[in-house]
């Protein structure tokens, strides 16, 4: 595929940020840039992948594939038939990000899970979960340009568990970073493709979306104050392309209060369906040999299938009888007299392609309010803890100038947006 | 130059009282830390507060991070000017005893850690009692987190006296009672700013005086027979000499048979040797052809251990099923390995509070320890453990698996 | 005269003593050998446990990936040692074309876990002697001398028998096999001065060459030489003494999962 040589294509992420967010700001003054985009172009609401996280909705954003297809099911899976944790990455990634397959030079900042980066034509420097600085830059011979501008490769985050002031501190020298990565590739390459994400909104929402929500919360102002600065860059960039040129802004998933972090596996245990090994921690590791299912972050159910993992228990010809009974255990599942549960699918309603045996046997959608979460060793079923925001899967949006309201479609996916820019190129 | 011998220490006390922050503190102060090491200690430990860092070195594993505690025993290295270290990390927690006795059997010292504000804790008596059945003698006490008791000399004189009492109760002396803070440095490498009342020495100046176990070449001979080879049709008998000395020509004596011959001569792979000290693994052949095997022990006519099959000991139980008197046991002892039960359970003691739980017992507990009476199908050649270590210690064997530790207090 | 033991003695006699005790309990082990400078010292002591005659295979876990090197080395020893060499290849993941271009870990599980699991099965050996050290890395921190591995290959670090006075757990049921870790209380300089006494052939990648060389040697794919000027053993040591960098550090994955995991801990996505 080969874009006009005077046309630019320029694809803004701007992590977990929800729909009703953006047409909040947009309205009140906050982003004034972001309201003039959306009264020139087409400003829709879109759909998240299941399960709503980012290293899942990335990789479907820049492959256009399911996660059966791509492969990437969470920020954590197993080894193969091993109940070992593994974190997979980009080389785990079994499709090609469309920008391969585009005859351009692009330069890509900041994806989630685009680590380790991979030489291109271009620039990529990835996003979270980045490690080692050397192995996030292509080419590397960018490294010491980006050290002298103090980048970033992300927030820390564990400063929030200290000091909501110190992390308040470095997301903002992360972002400050961020643009001034941005504006010296843009203008010191020849790229046809810029994309870029900002992953600090997210981790502000994590922490603070009650301050979002709480006009007089003491962070209410620095959390707006983010947001302004990320719309200034937009009117920047809005700024520097021309009527030919297509830009595209939008989020990965959307975000919303947190009441309780829920905890599946200590159902799961409850119910005797999940046990570890007499004396063991509760941990992946220490499964027992007669479990039945278990879960992975957020809310992916595994059923512990004799002929997949090391001490696999059910044989598949109990598959219907069982799954059968985790939908009736988990869409009983209530707190505070509230649902848990909004929606369970099965592997062959949300998921096809290659590697759908990897796929989780059940994929569980939250209602509002609930964060799902694998963690075994719990206080309880439910708890609140330090997080006030959770994501969302049906509230991203999407933001378009230069493409057509047809070629977007009334509630696109963010699989749909390799489909959409491609609509743009002949 | 040869490589000096390290010293082996153990740091034992109550879970939480400080040993890790302590071991990070050493390899911090004695710059042991490797750079990378130290990133990612400092990495991980930045979402916990930092004053733990030292902690999170030894916590590797994700498990334990989880848990807070120790799990296992954990080898450290580090030195100072005068040697190497290496340390073993025992753990606090009281599950975890079994792993504790793992490490501080194969250490020469032990540092017994309290903590200043909670003091005397059913751990750092159970670890004490533990190092006195072990035979250490060289012991260290430190009162760790003196900036939280405002380094008061008194709460020290408090602390200090209360494990006194104790560890004599149960023999053992310490060389130093040292204050410290192992999170601030107190009294660790750098004597204390904040303690001008305490005039002992530094932590590291008290490791520093510690020997190493001594050889035990000017004992009677023992050399346990650990096998048996045939090289190039020469049958060889190999073993490793636990006490004493040995040579060619010397006469021998071979227990339990009482067959007596000489040394033929000593075997080493490439090298030339007649003569072979405590501690050495050797082959060796004898003068005449007599038949050696596993278990069977060497000595010197007029020297010999004593060979019985009954005799008192001090044995802690350390599994969780509890053991019936009526269970067969295997004990090993060297090399030396006889079915055996034990006769009488004189007494049941609470290893931590020393309580005598009962007289004439049928049972013991998980991680209690019984006066007994062990009696060997077969005879066995012993010592007292206070003569000789190597043949008076001994393990019990349980479908397969080691369940007690023992120290031979009398021979029948 | 007053002869006695030096660091070095003390460690081989141990070694020895635990090379003895495994074979004295279990007489079908073998040795796993990766030619490399900790399994080449402990084939060292294995000889000299035996006089010369090792009375059990070695057991080499080829990935075929290995530097051509270590491959020249293995053969020219084991001629010149007479050892009974056994050579173990997951020859199906090998014919499919496994390598580290698929997944690094998939390819270490298909040709070297795997290999030796079918070698395991194959020659039904009881227990294994390794080469590995206390200081390479945390987790090794918590080995025992004998320790159990389960039919998984799996390793219940939580649980392990106690092992006290040089007695160890020398029994293992039918699914289980033991590692015996003969170099256990060894460090790095200790392996790299016994080596200089004994005078121990081992292969010349770890050797400087063009400013750079090899802590470690595994695959050639995976092995990432560190920079030094070390070409002689003393210049190691030397090297080792002053610059403190782990030496798996050229074996880059161990540490990223733990950032990993620390970093999405602290956004609540574990």
């Amino acid at each position: 595929m080969k874009i006009d040589t005077d046309k630019k294509i320029v694809l803004i992420g701007l992590d977990g940020v929800p729909y009703n967010m953006i047409e909040e700001f947009s309205q009140d003054g906050t982003m004034p840039n972001m309201a003039k985009l959306i009264s020139d172009g087409v400003f829709r609401k879109s759909e998240s992948t299941i399960p709503e996280i980012s290293s899942v909705a990335w990789s479907s954003t820049i492959t256009g594939k399911n996660p059966g297809e791509h492969g990437i099911f969470g920020f954590t899976d197993l080894h193969k038939n091993s109940y070992q944790l593994k974190f997979p990455n980009f080389n785990d990634l079994k499709e090609e990000p469309f920008w391969q397959q585009w005859d351009c030079e692009s330069v890509i900042i900041n994806v989630p899970s685009t680590y380790p980066s991979h030489e291109i034509n271009g620039v990529h420097i990835s996003g979270f979960v980045s490690i080692d600085i050397n192995k996030s830059v292509s080419p590397s011979s960018l490294i010491p340009t980006l050290m002298d501008m103090d980048y970033r490769l992300d927030v820390d985050s564990s400063k929030a568990h200290e000091s909501m002031d110190l992390f308040l501190e470095d997301l903002d020298k992360t972002l400050s970073a961020r643009i001034d990565c941005y504006r010296y590739l843009w203008a010191n390459r020849s790229w046809q493709f810029f994309m870029l994400v900002f992953t600090g909104t997210d981790r502000l929402m994590h922490f603070l979306y009650e301050a979002y929500e709480d006009k007089n919360h003491k962070y209410h102002d620095k959390f707006l104050e983010h947001f302004r600065k990320i719309d200034s860059v937009i009117g920047e960039i809005s700024e520097r392309i021309s009527d030919k040129d297509t830009l595209l802004l939008m989020s990965d998933h959307g975000f919303e209060r947190l009441d309780y972090d829920v905890y599946l596996n200590r159902l799961l245990i409850d119910e005797n369906l999940l046990s570890f090994t007499a004396g063991a921690n509760p941990s992946l590791e220490n499964i027992s040999n007669d479990t039945i299912a278990f879960v992975m972050d957020p809310g992916r159910v595994y059923i512990n299938y004799s002929d997949k993992y090391p001490r696999g228990y059910v044989d598949r010809g109990d598959k219907d009888k069982i799954i059968s009974k985790l939908k009736t255990l988990f869409s009983k599942l209530k707190i505070s007299n509230k649902n848990v549960i909004r929606d369970i699918y099965t592997k062959d309603e949300i998921f096809f392609g290659k590697y759908i045996d990897d796929a989780p046997d059940l994929t569980l959608v939250a209602n509002e309010g609930f964060n799902l979460k694998a963690m075994m060793k719990t206080p309880g079923l439910y708890s609140k803890g330090i997080f006030t925001g959770k994501h969302t899967q049906d509230t991203a949006f999407l933001l378009a100038k230069g493409i057509s309201s047809d070629a977007i479609g009334e509630k696109p996916k963010v699989s749909d947006v390799r489909s959409i820019l491609e609509s743009t190129i002949k | 130059m040869k490589t000096q011998t390290p010293l082996n220490f153990v740091i034992v006390g109550h879970v939480d009282h400080g040993k890790s922050t302590l071991i990070g503190r050493l390899l911090y102060d004695t710059n042991s830390l490797a750079p990378d090491k130290l990133a990612e200690v400092k990495k991980i430990s930045e979402a916990h507060g930092r004053d733990t860092e030292f902690a999170f070195l030894l916590d590797h594993l994700e498990e334990e991070r989880k848990q807070g505690i120790t799990i296992d025993t954990t080898q450290v290295f580090f030195k100072t000017e005068k040697r190497r270290y290496v340390i073993i990390d025992a753990p606090g927690h009281v599950e975890f005893v079994k792993n504790m006795i793992t490490g501080a059997s194969q250490a020469e010292a032990a540092v017994l850690i309290v903590d200043a504000v909670e003091g005397v804790k059913e751990q750092t008596k159970r670890h004490s009692y533990m190092l006195s059945m072990l035979g250490l003698n060289q012991i260290i006490v430190v009162i760790n987190k003196m900036d939280l008791v405002e380094f008061s000399q008194e709460r020290f004189d408090k602390v200090r006296n209360d494990i006194q009492e104790f560890l004599d109760s149960i023999n053992i002396k310490p060389n130093h009672y040292i204050p410290i803070s192992g999170i601030k440095g107190d009294n660790i490498a750098n004597r204390s700013g904040n303690m001008d009342w305490y005039n002992g020495l530094t932590f590291m100046q008290s490791l520093d005086e510690l020997k190493n176990n001594p050889a035990n070449i000017e004992k009677d001979l023992i050399l346990p027979v650990q096998d048996v080879y045939k090289v190039d049709d020469k049958r060889i008998n190999v073993g490793r000499i636990e006490a004493g000395k040995i040579k060619a020509g010397d006469a021998i004596k071979i227990l339990p048979s009482n067959q007596e011959t000489a040394i033929k001569s000593i075997e080493k792979f490439l090298e030339n040797t007649d003569e072979a000290l405590s501690g050495e693994c050797i082959g060796f052949t004898t003068q005449d052809s007599v038949f050696l095997d596993r278990g069977d022990i060497i000595c010197r006519s007029g020297a010999e251990p004593v060979v019985t099959d009954r005799f008192r000991a001090n044995m802690f139980w350390m599994s969780r099923k509890p053991f019936s008197q009526d269970e067969k046991l295997i004990i090993r002892c060297a090399t030396q390995e006889i079915r055996c039960k034990i006769e009488v359970i004189e007494k049941r003691i609470n290893s931590s509070s020393l309580e005598l739980l009962e007289e004439n017992a049928d049972k013991l507990e998980n991680l209690e320890v019984g006066e007994v009476v062990i009696k060997t199908k077969k005879p066995i050649a012993i010592k007292k453990f206070s003569q000789v270590q190597e043949l008076g210690r001994f393990v019990m064997i349980l479908n397969e698996n080691i369940v007690a530790g023992g120290i031979i207090t009398e021979l029948d | 005269m007053s002869r006695s033991l030096d660091h070095l003695d003390k460690l081989e006699n141990q070694s020895i003593f635990i090379i003895r005790e495994a074979y004295s309990q279990f007489r079908n082990i073998a040795l796993l050998w990766s030619i490399g400078k900790d399994s080449t010292t402990l084939m060292w002591l294995v000889r000299k446990a035996f006089f010369g005659k090792i009375p059990f295979p070695i057991l080499h876990i080829d990935t075929t990936y290995k530097f051509k090197e270590i491959y020249d080395f293995r053969d020219k020893y084991a001629k010149e040692w007479g050892l009974n060499l056994i050579v173990a290849r997951n020859e199906d993941a090998v014919a499919n074309g496994m390598g580290p271009d698929k997944s690094k870990f998939e390819c270490c599980n298909q040709l070297k876990t795997i290999a030796l699991k079918q070698a395991i099965a194959r020659e039904k050996f009881k227990a294994l002697l390794l080469g590995i050290r206390r200081d390479e890395h945390g987790i090794r921190a918590k080995e025992r001398v004998f320790s159990p591995r389960d039919e998984d290959f799996e390793w219940d670090y939580k649980d392990q028998p106690p092992e006290l006075w040089d007695q160890y757990k020398t029994k293992a049921t039918e699914e289980e096999h033991l590692r015996v870790h003969p170099l256990l209380g060894w460090i790095e300089v200790d392996i790299w001065d016994y080596v200089k006494r004994e005078n121990i052939p081992i292969p010349e990648l770890y050797f400087a060459k063009n400013g750079k060389r090899f802590r470690s040697i595994g695959c050639e794919c995976c092995c990432g030489p560190v920079e030094s000027d070390a070409d002689t053993i003393d210049k190691i040591v030397q090297e080792l003494k002053t610059t403190q960098i782990s030496e798996r550090s050229g074996r880059a994955q161990d540490k990223e999962d733990d950032y990993m995991m620390q970093k999405l801990r602290s956004l609540g996505y574990m």
